[in-house]
């Protein structure tokens, strides 16, 4: 009979040390979920922010069109054609959009300890043992064994299927990642286009096309001379237009980073259990990076 | 983009001069000229991106599998769930039969 107890003490501290490396895992796979869902809706948001770029750009390009000619009133604005870019970006947020729902039944299998009905299942097996409880001849351990079992054995098996899909996002987010960095330098060739181009133009505005007594308003440097003003009035503009593209540009170094993120930590989460808090403050940075602005 | 750039820096000059030899028509058309050279950079721009364009739709693809083998695996998950709330039910009876006897 000590024998039996023993070996079932046995049992239950090996079921408990498992249980717990498990459930380490799974709130670490529900992290990732959540964070995964995060990133995919700022890719999404970031390609949005892309597409927007072209009436940015026909605005700006009007502008200088209608600055540069000697007779505005008769000059055809063009018509507002869809960039050739602007067909590029819809299946780049299809691809994200797919990764999201991946992300969003990923966190059905990690979200809480037990997925689907796991819960009832276990309340019915604890009320059943509770039945054996009341078994004459039966230890405290055998029946605290019996109620610690079925909920430590389907944390492993929940375990299991986590670390094999999260695997399988690991290589996609891989494979994501690689299609971003090797895009990125087109990216910032259209930003260019728009903005630095833009910025030229508005060095080069003739001065004629200035109401200088306006100008002066918008300035506040106590400097005197039309020449003077109206080139501290240029600079302030570039400056305007410098920082929207940076702020473009930022987004897209961001979501970047936050990639990047995303897919180390489903690779260190793919790595034992001892590597798993690694993966949790892989995740921390990235949700403090999701949240900066 | 270079040739953007040169036309940029002396389109006030472009245009007085086209002004000068044939009009507005001879603005506008230079006007949508330089236009067209705008879109065929981004032609450009657009084309290095096509070239991945099949690598996104096999993205696309591959995620709706791994979504599709996750539902797959909660499903599982769920019928273990039930085999537990069975097993319950038997050990319940087994547990009621000892006692009685």
């Amino acid at each position: 009979m000590m024998k039996m107890k023993l070996f079932f003490q046995l049992l239950v501290l090996l079921l408990l040390t498992s249980c717990s490396s498990s459930k380490l895992l799974l709130q670490t796979g529900a992290q990732a979920s959540k964070d995964g869902i995060l990133v995919c809706q700022k890719g999404v948001d970031t390609y949005t922010l892309l597409s927007q770029q072209q009436a940015i750009d026909q605005s700006q390009q009007q502008i200088i069109l209608i600055l540069s000619v000697p007779n505005p009133a008769a000059i055809n604005l063009a018509e507002n054609k869809a960039s050739p870019i602007a067909k590029e970006i819809a299946p780049r947020i299809n691809a994200y959009k797919s990764l999201l729902s991946v992300y969003q039944v990923f966190g059905l299998l990690t979200g809480s300890d037990e997925p689907g009905d796991t819960k009832a299942a276990e309340d019915a097996l604890t009320a059943s043992y509770n039945n054996i409880k009341q078994l004459p001849d039966l230890s405290a351990s055998v029946s605290g064994f019996i109620s610690t079992a079925g909920s430590a054995i389907m944390k492993q098996i929940q375990s299991g299927s986590v670390k094999k899909h999260n695997e399988a996002l690991y290589e996609l987010t891989k494979a994501y990642l690689a299609l971003w960095n090797d895009e990125m330098p087109v990216w910032q060739k259209y930003l260019g286009l728009v903005y630095n181009r833009y910025a030229n133009q508005l060095r080069t505005n003739p001065a004629a096309v200035y109401d200088m007594a306006k100008v002066k308003e918008a300035l506040t440097e106590p400097y005197t001379g039309d020449a003077v003003i109206l080139e501290l009035f240029r600079v302030k503009q570039i400056n305007d237009v410098t920082q929207q593209k940076a702020a473009v540009e930022k987004q897209l170094t961001d979501f970047g980073k936050a990639l990047t993120l995303l897919n180390q930590a489903h690779l260190d989460l793919s790595k034992d259990a001892s590597v798993t808090s690694d993966a949790s403050n892989t995740l921390n940075t990235l949700e403090t990076l999701l949240q900066t602005k | 983009m270079d040739a953007i750039t040169s036309f940029d820096n002396n389109r006030v000059a472009l245009y007085a001069a086209a002004y000068a030899q044939g009009g507005d028509d001879a603005v506008n058309t230079l006007a949508a000229k330089y236009a067209a050279l705008s879109t065929q950079y981004q032609q450009l721009l657009a084309s290095e991106l096509a070239v991945n364009d099949p690598a996104y739709q096999n993205l696309s693809d591959r995620a709706g599998q791994e979504t599709a083998a996750l539902k797959n695996s909660i499903t599982t998950m769920n019928d273990i769930n039930q085999t537990i709330s069975a097993l319950s039910t038997v050990i319940t009876a087994v547990a009621g039969i000892v006692a009685l006897v």
